[in-house]
């Protein structure tokens, strides 16, 4: 087995492992078996190109057009994802197609074409760039770096500990890397020999395996010990990628709930909050929305936060140059740790550190204390702007039911859920045939005042109890049952949703809004291809006035009801706080992992900015290696003479200077009058030592070991009377290496 | 601490550090996973750096050069004996002979069995490629680790020496340099031509050697007659080498000085063996062989041992050499082998020969070799840094002389050169 294939076989080894540490970032596992073969077929072209003796440039520019290809011709296997404008723009959009579900989805995402083809594209040109460092540059310490950053992919994104799985698997291929090294370099050791009585025992190969047994195992043994040992400290300010202040544990946000019973009930009614926004339009600001239901009822689920002002996109939302809305908003007297805004949020311009839930687009503070995140909201002064989800009717009534990323949270039904309420959903919805039409029977049921009485007495909850009791006992509730019940009707025919809480429009004082403590409120938002969360409002106008113009079908049944303003609320009986057993129940908050707020982004910027640096420093790694490979004691001493001549001859041209023709001591004379005496006197020596290296019949002298001084002694000279930028100019971007690309010579 | 730093190579220490700095760095930042890429970098210097350290060697080695003695251009080989006891460290090990690139390139092997005892015998070519005097050795150990982290190189004290002599050509003799003396027991069988012919016999007194009575004249005169021994002159030869780096030209074996390094010991070597006394004198002085005169197994290995260290000078005159020769006993051979002569050589020359009876003078034409075996010479060529030589006028001043000059080109042997010596015409005599 020849050193390359060797080494290529290890690459491809390290690369397979590679793959399966993507794993958990996807439910879709197709992408492992293309990336296998792309990098088995990257490795093939190596080892054969190797084999014919081909420059590594050559074997890094066939194995890149190998990579297009291969790319290109499992795009064109893909289903495409818009219409078929060219295979360049098919690939474009699958990978626009991956970015954008990335950013929407959290891990493990749902299958998508584009983060397939993503996935596959990127193994392999990390399989190709591992192939470069280590065959091509012969670097293979360096071959840890292509494969850390698939590694670093799920430790920085998911946020979370990975787990000494991934570990294992990148250092299982780097030891095979460097295990491969070492073979190569121990059976290059033996040299000189003409008879050997060990003869017969063949390669030394076994034990350099036991050797790198003994080395390789204790040492992922000490790092899995150590690496659930050692402690990790959070400093403020010092994390990357997880978020201001944080070391990535999770933050149990409140229930939001809590206070909107609390809030109702207050017995004096105080503003809390002013907003002023285009038009003087009347808003539903928004604090939290409640996508998970159980049989404790509606509650946040776990989801990792991202970093803001600019929110992602808004999820399901078909239309994207919608007007932006900017209101302004100060929250006088509230205390919460969501902050109120308007659905969908599009940026946000506030003071502390707040977190950003991609799929409610809800904002959160990610202050770790406790206390203070408690009052985060309190006394902002803050501008977002937003986007309205303001369909027509007829738009809603042609748009179909969608799947949001989260839909297995926002579509889950509770298998014990009691079969009454499923069916009086049923029945409510029979006659409607199109998703929106059910929504909007759904929500005349529940506004109509012949089934239910608005009415706050009713303890929190929307848990199992509380519904019943709701729906088919007591008939009374306030905002949060209709919004509960209207949110898992709508669930059980087919329609995602999920429960918000926030406030209501409020009073209008002038040109702008006052937002009591009354106006708390709760309402389902239902998901619509093409339009993401929809607003419903089952909530009686009593209390919340006209339903929204599209969630009614045909002539709003409820036109007639007045206008009543927020302050004319049912009966408000005074009610104190609830009973702590029932509290208890409610309590049971989600936990949100607080964690890094971009799903992949910036590990793709962290990502790109490495492979610039890897560009940029790639000149003088190139030249810094040539002057290494030619001063390499093993050579002849004639060739280590000619390294030295080709180094000065290279450092001239590094410093912009011209290399002049003629014999060697042509060129040393003229060379040497640019230089101070005793450095063109090394010249005269170089150049004399060329010629006798190459005119020569024999050439033995003792002199290789003075060549390096010589040359350092002859490239110092050149360096000194050049400017510092000319210098760092000829160490960045050394003319020669250019030079010798366009000429494309092989080494020697 | 500072020892283990050293243990470790440039790899290692790069890791060590930089899986630290990613350690410390992971913790600060809270990252687990980033810290075990970290880890695993520091961790696997340190496990080589014990397993290596920590490794006992018991080796044992034995080696030696046969022959320890080649002529310039001969192949030699290098063996060496490796035994083992108890068990090898985890590492590999590996060795690597220490040979002077004069010599050859430096063997390595290494060991490739990780048994219990054993013993490994190699063998490596050598090739006499330049004069001297050398050392091979000591076997260097290195432990190491497969992955370039930790080495740790040891030294065997053992060395071997290795004599890289002149080529010695056996000459034919000379007829017209030959003749008998007459000194005692080692009477040399063709002596220079100066000298008394006559036997010189005295009446024999007490203590003369029995040995030494000449019976024919004791026969003749009726008295114990004894040879007169004691006055007789010993035969020698004096050898002028032209060391003058200046002189010679090519490279390595195939140079002029060489060669002429090769002509001095095989002609001293041809006069030892006739049992003539013979002293060298290179352009620095003389080499001292005569003060072991008599004892001619003694003589001859002076004469190979300082011919093998001999190097060329920097001296731009052969007054050195001649002045020492004229100090010496008169009266005898004078061989001189010269490269690029000037005038004032020539004369220098011409004045040694004065009190000496015969010389003969082998002219190297230098430009010839300059080219290595084969090459065409080039007639006139620029003489490198030799101003005022003048190969062909001198050769004239020496034929005047009387010497016998046999001009010598490239590709010409030494035997050759100096059977060339019996058609020489000598000079004008």
């Amino acid at each position: 087995m020849k050193d390359t294939d060797r080494s290529a076989l290890a690459v491809a080894i390290a690369m397979v492992l590679a793959s399966f540490v993507l794993h958990p970032l996807t439910q879709d596992s197709s992408y492992l078996g293309l990336s296998w073969v792309l990098i088995v077929l990257l490795g093939v072209v190596s080892v054969v190109l190797r084999r014919l003796h081909a420059n590594s440039a050559v074997v890094f520019g066939a194995q890149l057009g190998v990579w297009a290809v291969a790319t290109l011709v499992i795009a064109a296997q893909l289903p495409a994802v818009r219409s078929e404008t060219g295979l360049f723009d098919h690939v474009g959009a699958l990978f626009g197609s991956a970015v954008g579900h990335m950013q929407t989805q959290s891990a493990p995402m749902t299958p998508n074409d584009g983060v397939k083809l993503l996935f596959v594209s990127c193994l392999a040109l990390i399989a190709v760039l591992t192939d470069l460092l280590v065959l091509g540059l012969r670097r293979p310490a360096l071959g840890l770096a292509p494969t850390a950053t698939v590694f670093l992919i799920p430790a920085l994104g998911l946020g979370q500990d990975t787990g000494i799985g991934p570990f294992l698997l990148i250092g299982f291929g780097y030891l095979a890397v460097l295990i491969a090294e070492g073979l190569n370099a121990n059976a290059r050791w033996t040299r000189g020999l003409s008879r050997d009585s060990a003869d017969e025992h063949g390669t030394a190969d076994p034990v350099v395996w036991r050797a790198a047994a003994y080395i390789g195992l204790p040492a992922l043994v000490l790092v899995t010990v150590l690496g659930m040992l050692l402690p990790t400290i959070s400093l403020g300010g010092f994390g990357f990628g997880n978020g201001p202040g944080n070391g990535g544990g999770p933050i149990q946000l409140a229930d939001p709930t809590l206070d909107l019973k609390r809030n109702l009930t207050e017995p004096r009614n105080r503003p809390v909050l002013e907003y002023r926004t285009d038009n003087n339009d009347p808003l539903y600001l928004r604090l939290a929305s409640l996508p998970a239901f159980s049989r404790a009822g509606w509650t946040n689920a776990q989801t990792p936060l991202q970093q803001g002002p600019d929110f992602p996109a808004v999820p399901g939302m078909a239309d994207t140059d919608t007007r932006q809305r900017s209101t302004r908003i100060t929250v006088t007297d509230f205390a919460s740790e969501y902050l109120p805004m308007p659905y969908a949020p599009r940026s946000v311009d506030v003071q502390g550190s707040w977190g950003i839930d991609p799929n409610s687009l809800v904002m959160v503070s990610s202050n770790r204390n406790p206390r203070a995140r408690a009052d985060a909201s309190n006394g902002l002064t803050y501008t977002v702007q937003s986007v309205d989800i303001d369909p027509t009717a007829a738009d809603l009534a042609a748009s179909g039911v969608g799947t949001p990323v989260d839909s297995e949270t926002t579509l889950a039904v509770p298998s014990d859920l009691p079969p009454r309420i499923t069916e009086l959903a049923k029945r409510i919805t029979a006659s409607g045939d199109t998703a929106s039409a059910k929504a909007a029977l759904l929500q005349a049921y529940f506004r109509s005042t012949k089934n239910f009485t608005y009415s706050t007495a009713p303890q929190p909850g929307s848990g199992y109890q509380a519904l019943t009791n709701f729906l088919f006992e007591d008939k009374k509730g306030y905002c949060e049952q209709f919004a509960a019940s209207m949110a898992l009707m709508a669930r059980i025919v087919g329609i995602p949703s999920r429960v918000a809480v926030g406030f209501l429009p409020g009073e209008r004082d002038g040109d702008h809004w006052t937002v009591s403590v009354k106006d708390m409120h709760a309402w389902p938002e239902l998901y619509f291809s093409g339009y993401g969360w929809v607003r419903y409002e089952p909530t009686p106008s009593s209390v919340t006035g006209t339903a929204p113009a599209w969630s009614v079908r045909g002539t709003t049944p409820s036109q007639s009801e007045s206008d009543s303003e927020p302050s004319t609320r049912a009966t408000t009986r005074s009610q104190p706080s609830a009973p702590a057993s029932n509290r208890a129940n409610e309590q049971q908050t989600a936990p949100v992992t607080q964690a890094p707020t971009h799903p992949l982004r910036n590990v793709l910027i962290g990502l790109a900015v490495l492979v610039g640096l890897a560009v940029l420093a790639a000149p003088a790694s190139i030249r810094i290696r040539r002057r290494g490979h030619r001063f390499d004691r093993d050579r002849e001493p004639s060739e280590q003479v000619e390294g030295a001549w080709s180094e000065v001859r290279d450092t001239v041209i590094d410093y912009g200077g011209s290399w002049p023709s003629g014999s060697p001591r042509t060129i040393g004379a003229q060379v040497g009058d640019r230089l101070e005496p005793s450095e063109s006197e090394a010249m005269g020596r170089l150049a004399v030592l060329v010629e006798r290296s190459r005119y020569a019949q024999t050439f033995d002298d003792d002199l290789d070991r003075e060549l390096s001084a010589m040359t350092s002694e002859i490239r110092r000279g050149l360096a000194e009377p050049q400017p510092w930028h000319r210098r760092m100019a000829a160490l960045l971007v050394p003319r020669s290496v250019f030079r010798g690309l366009l000429r494309f010579r092989r080494r020697t | 601490m500072g020892r283990f730093w050293r243990l470790l190579t440039p790899r290692g220490r790069v890791f060590l550090v930089l899986g630290l700095g990613v350690v410390v760095g992971a913790m600060l930042a809270g990252q687990r996973d980033v810290m075990r890429l970290g880890l695993l970098l520091a961790a696997l210097p340190v496990v080589a750096l014990v397993l290596v350290a920590v490794a006992r060697l018991r080796l044992s080695c034995e080696r030696s050069v046969e022959p320890d003695q080649v002529q310039l251009g001969s192949a030699m080989h290098g063996r060496i004996v490796l035994g083992q006891e108890g068990r090898l460290p985890a590492g590999l090990v590996l060795m690597e002979d220490q040979v002077p690139h004069e010599l050859g390139t430096a063997p390595r092997f290494c060991v490739d069995k990780p048994g219990q005892a054993w013993q490994r015998e190699v063998e490596y070519p050598l090739l006499g490629r330049v004069r001297g005097r050398f050392h091979t050795g000591p076997l260097t150990v290195r432990t190491a680790d497969p992955f370039k982290l930790v080495q740790l190189d040891r030294r065997f004290v053992a060395t071997s020496e290795v004599l890289v002599t002149p080529q010695i050509v056996p000459l034919a003799s000379l007829r017209g340099a030959g003749g008998v003396g007459s000194a005692g027991d080692a009477q040399p069988h063709r002596i220079g031509v100066v000298g008394q012919d006559d036997v010189l016999v005295r009446e024999y007194r007490q203590g003369d050697d029995v040995r030494r009575v000449h019976w024919r004249t004791t026969a003749r005169r009726g008295e114990l007659m004894v040879r007169r021994e004691e006055q007789a002159w010993d035969p020698s030869v004096s050898i002028v080498l032209d060391s003058r780096t200046g002189a010679h030209a090519g490279e390595g074996i195939w140079s002029s000085f060489e060669w002429s390094v090769s002509a001095a010991c095989s002609i001293a070597l041809h006069f030892i063996d006739a049992g003539f006394g013979v002293e060298i004198f290179e352009a620095g002085g003389s080499l001292r062989i005569a003060t072991t005169a008599g004892q001619p197994a003694v003589a001859r290995q002076a004469v190979v041992s300082r011919l093998t260290d001999l190097r060329s000078r920097s001296t731009r005159t052969l007054q050195y050499a001649v002045n020492a020769a004229t100090l010496e006993r008169s009266g005898q051979l004078v061989v001189a082998i010269c490269g690029r002569l000037t005038v004032e050589d020539a004369e220098g020359l011409r004045r040694l020969r004065r009190n000496r009876a015969q010389g003969m003078a082998l002219l190297l034409d230098v430009d010839s070799f300059r080219d290595g075996p084969g090459g065409q010479g080039q007639e006139g060529g620029a003489q490198l840094g030799w101003p005022g030589a003048a190969p062909g006028v001198a050769e004239d001043l020496l034929r005047d002389d009387g010497w016998k000059v046999v001009p010598v080109r490239s590709g010409l042997g030494v035997a050759d050169a100096w059977a060339a010596f019996d058609s020489a015409a000598a000079g004008a005599r």
